[in-house]
């Protein structure tokens, strides 16, 4: 089972990163919720992992 | 999945600003009701603040620096044109927010139970950067 890590870096700016990695089921959603405490977000994206998992071909299943 | 956020830290909880003003080495007044500021001639100004950091930890002209709640429960610093100039201004606000989000995040995610795996500050040009990481269960 692949390791689940969240990496926060704070930046002395007073903004925030909150990195999420392993994470290949629906809990991402909510563990970035849990880390961004409210915060307003900036930016957002999803990572590499996400499209390995099935998502980039459920997509283009979507539009055929 | 895996996801990347960027976010701006949003001042909420009076005791982790309380604690975020001590860690950077204040002794930060806390007033329930507000309390008026004092400026730097020893007189009240017309601003009041729920959590103030007085004048004589500033600097010897300065003003009171003060954390007022607004009404939708978010703190917003009160800081005078002077102090602005000598430092104490957004930059130092943003200061204040890094130190405030690292104690939210320690107590968020323990009592979330996440567990934590390590702190790391590495110097910047712009000033340290904090990373801590955890790892869910």
């Amino acid at each position: 089972m692949q390791r689940k890590v969240i990496t926060v870096t704070l930046e002395p700016d007073g903004t925030s990163k909150i990195d999420l990695e392993g994470f290949t089921d629906n809990t991402c959603g909510k563990v970035m919720d849990d880390f961004r405490a409210g915060d307003r977000v900036l930016s957002e994206r999803r990572k590499p992992e996400y499209y390995n998992h099935g998502h980039s071909r459920q997509f283009q299943q979507g539009n055929q | 999945m895996s996801k990347f956020l960027e976010t701006v830290t949003t001042i909420r909880n009076q005791a982790h600003l309380v604690a975020a003003l001590t860690d950077l080495g204040y002794k930060p007044e806390i007033h329930a009701d507000g309390a008026a500021l004092v400026g730097y001639e020893g007189r009240e100004r017309p601003e009041r603040a729920h959590v103030i950091v007085r004048r004589v930890q500033i600097g010897p002209a300065s003003n009171d620096i003060g954390f007022v709640r607004k009404p939708d429960g978010t703190f917003g610093a009160v800081l005078s044109e002077y102090d602005r100039a000598i430092g104490f201004d957004e930059k130092w606000v943003g200061r204040v927010q890094q130190s405030y989000k690292e104690r939210q995040t320690l107590a968020d995610a323990k009592a979330k139970g996440y567990v934590f795996r390590g702190r790391e500050v590495v110097q910047t040009p712009e000033g340290p950067q904090i990373r801590l990481q955890f790892a869910a269960r």
